[in-house]
């Protein structure tokens, strides 16, 4: 059972978080400060730990530095702010990654379950083939059988997200916040108008959907179409 | 100012000169003639004491050689009567001056072209004879003309280097002025980084200083509300996080929606707050837009979309550049908000007109049209979360804010085409 350990001072937060990870199968503790996040992180050993940047003891930056010079142990940090260069300067100082306030249980989860992936060794692929869709994940390409697909940085992690995830419906939320890496906002449409790039430049419209299927409202999959 | 500082310095030398200058002309004329009768009078004693010397009976032989022909003594007209009447030199016409002198008086007379100077001279035997010179008028004037267009031109430059002083000085006092005023238009006009750099006048000096720290402190306080709105609006995002977190936890899928739908809108109000705040921060003044090529930018990104909701957009690009003074970022936020909202609140199916114009000069408008069922007719339309469709309305507040930010507007009103007509009323900078 993975452990995790959650430093964060709202309590709501505290306490919503670690009875989502503990309900998800995840061993939780929890520090309210930052200085009780590095004893504890001193003196267990976490799989992953949650830290929330607006602490009220220590900057959340120092706490940071602290966990990194006590181990390699991952740290997600969950930040109110997505500046650009916000994000930059807490993978500079060691963040592995990062999430942006408001987030929902599913996507923390997601990103704890990610991180766990990288540090716990697991093969990663080096390309995922659904159907006649291949996409090189090393070399940064799609191909549809032998034609490569002409795609935006964007585009190709927007593809990417959705086949890692085949058959499942993924919400225009997680999409924002997984591969916008921005909070939702209202900005469903952004969605919409890079899924129709995506599915003009795989070769299908919408009233004949072969690999991305959208349902109004819900969210959009990526499928097989042989299947 | 300036033209009235020139004024003032016309009139008031103008004044000075004429009241010196005309004495000094009428002084010029007096004395001119005063050396000319002085000179006369020499002339008249000494015919006078020559006939004294040489005696009355010697006239002709002596002193009639010294007067020609034409009655000249030096440069003037004179005649000698002798006691017997007889006249050598000039012709008379005024014997009664002459007999006058006769008794005996020396005085001066003005006669035909000038004036004349009666000596008698009484010789051995007691007879009596006159010795007449005449001041000819022109001798009287001679050279005055010459000084007087002098004292004209003096004054006319004087006058002229009064005005161009300050003319000088006026500019030099209007410059500053101008500076300020054109600052303070500036500052109207949202340029918060405007200053003046003012040396002198001492007085507009301090003026400026003041205008300048006036613009630090309003600049100031809009960059503290500014920061302050955004740390709000971040911290916001912490209870945020504790709702979402929290309603993802409600059994109850219809109720869990239902609020998750609100946490939403509150979202979408809290990032629009800093959305809204980094634009301000980043908002640099001259940047410009081309009007034209990004809205056909724009139509080509969100073509796509409306081929697979099976929706016709309708292009009219009527010009083919036009600047307008904003950031094209915002430009791109105004213009997705205006179609996103076609998209987002009208069924799949139904089309767009998007057009490009310039209705009047200075002017492009962008106006975003749909064949839906359009929008309601309510003044609280463009406040925030009251768009009557169930949104926040926060797309139609970007829009306007940002035509708005030009020196424009939005405007709101029905389409030939069935539904809303939204159109950004830009003002426009300069064509390309």
């Amino acid at each position: 059972m993975p452990s995790v350990l959650v430093i964060e001072d709202d309590a709501a937060i505290r306490q919503a978080l670690a009875e989502r990870l503990a309900g998800s199968g995840f061993q939780v503790s929890a520090a309210r400060s930052g200085l009780e996040g590095v004893e504890q992180a001193a003196n267990e050993r976490f799989d992953v730990v949650v830290l929330d940047l607006g602490l009220p003891d220590v900057d959340g930056f120092d706490v940071l530095r602290m966990l990194r010079g006590l181990g390699d142990v991952p740290v997600i940090v969950a930040t109110a702010r997505d500046e650009e260069k916000e994000v930059v300067r807490l993978l500079e100082a060691g963040a592995d990654d990062y999430v942006i306030k408001p987030f929902s249980a599913t996507q923390i989860e997601a990103r704890i379950k990610a991180v766990l992936r990288r540090t716990m060794d697991t093969q990663t692929p080096s390309s995922i083939r659904i159907g006649e869709l291949i996409i090189d994940l090393e070399g940064h390409e799609a191909r549809m059988g032998d034609r490569a697909l002409d795609l935006t940085a964007r585009e190709f992690e927007l593809l990417t997200y959705l086949a890692e995830r085949p058959g499942v419906m993924v919400s225009k939320r997680e999409l924002m916040a997984e591969v916008w890496r921005q909070p939702y906002g209202g900005a469903d449409k952004t969605v919409d108008v890079h899924v129709s790039w995506l599915r003009k430049k795989l070769g299908e419209t919408a009233a004949e959907p072969r690999f991305l299927h959208t349902r109004r409202g819900v969210g959009v999959k990526l499928v097989d179409p042989g299947q | 100012m300036r033209a009235r500082l020139v004024g003032v310095a016309l009139a008031a030398t103008s004044m000075v000169a004429i009241s010196f200058l005309v004495p000094l002309g009428i002084l010029v004329r007096d004395l001119a003639a005063d050396r000319e009768l002085s000179a006369a009078e020499r002339d008249a004693e000494a015919l006078a004491r020559l006939l004294a010397v040489v005696g009355l009976d010697a006239v002709d032989e002596l002193v009639g050689p010294v007067i020609t022909e034409t009655g000249q003594f030096g440069d003037r007209d004179a005649t000698i009567v002798s006691s017997d009447g007889s006249v050598t030199g000039d012709e008379l016409d005024d014997g009664e001056n002459v007999a006058a002198a006769t008794q005996g008086a020396t005085f001066r007379q003005e006669v035909s072209g000038g004036e004349a100077i009666y000596v008698p001279v009484v010789g051995a035997g007691g007879e009596t004879a006159v010795v007449r010179v005449v001041a000819r008028a022109e001798a009287m004037t001679s050279g005055v003309a010459r000084v007087w267009v002098t004292l004209g031109l003096l004054g006319a430059v004087l006058v002229a280097v009064a005005v161009a002083v300050a003319d000088r000085l006026g500019r030099s006092m209007i410059r500053p002025v101008d500076q300020l005023a054109a600052a303070a238009d500036a500052l109207g006009a949202g340029h918060l980084e405007t200053r003046v750099d003012i040396d002198e006048p001492a007085e507009l000096k301090k003026v400026g200083d003041a205008f300048n720290r006036l613009v630090s402190r309003v600049s100031g306080l809009l960059q503290q509300e500014r920061e302050m709105a955004a740390d709000m609006s971040h911290r916001l995002r912490t209870p945020l996080t504790a709702a979402r977190l929290n309603v993802d936890a409600i059994p109850d899928e219809g109720h869990r929606d239902r609020i998750s739908r609100q946490i939403d809108e509150i979202e979408r109000v809290v990032d629009h707050i800093i959305q809204e705040t980094r634009r301000s921060d980043r908002q640099a003044y001259g940047v410009k837009s081309d009007v034209p090529a990004v809205v056909a930018n724009r139509i080509a990104f969100w073509e796509v979309l409306a081929v697979d909701e099976r929706r016709q957009i309708e292009k009219q690009i009527d010009v083919e550049s036009v600047l307008a003074e904003i950031p094209e970022d915002d430009l791109v936020a105004a213009l997705d908000a205006l179609i996103g909202n076609v998209f987002a609140h009208t069924e799949a199916g139904v089309g767009l007109r998007i057009t490009v114009s310039t209705p009047e000069a200075g002017f492009v408008d962008v106006a975003v049209e749909d064949a839906g069922a359009g929008l309601p007719e309510d003044p609280r339309l463009f406040e925030r979360g009251e768009s009557g469709k169930g949104s926040t309305g926060l797309g139609l507040d970007i829009a306007r804010r940002t035509a708005r930010s030009t020196g424009g507007d939005l405007t709101i009103g029905r389409s030939g085409i069935g539904g809303a007509k939204l159109v950004m009323h830009l003002r426009a900078g300069s064509d390309v």
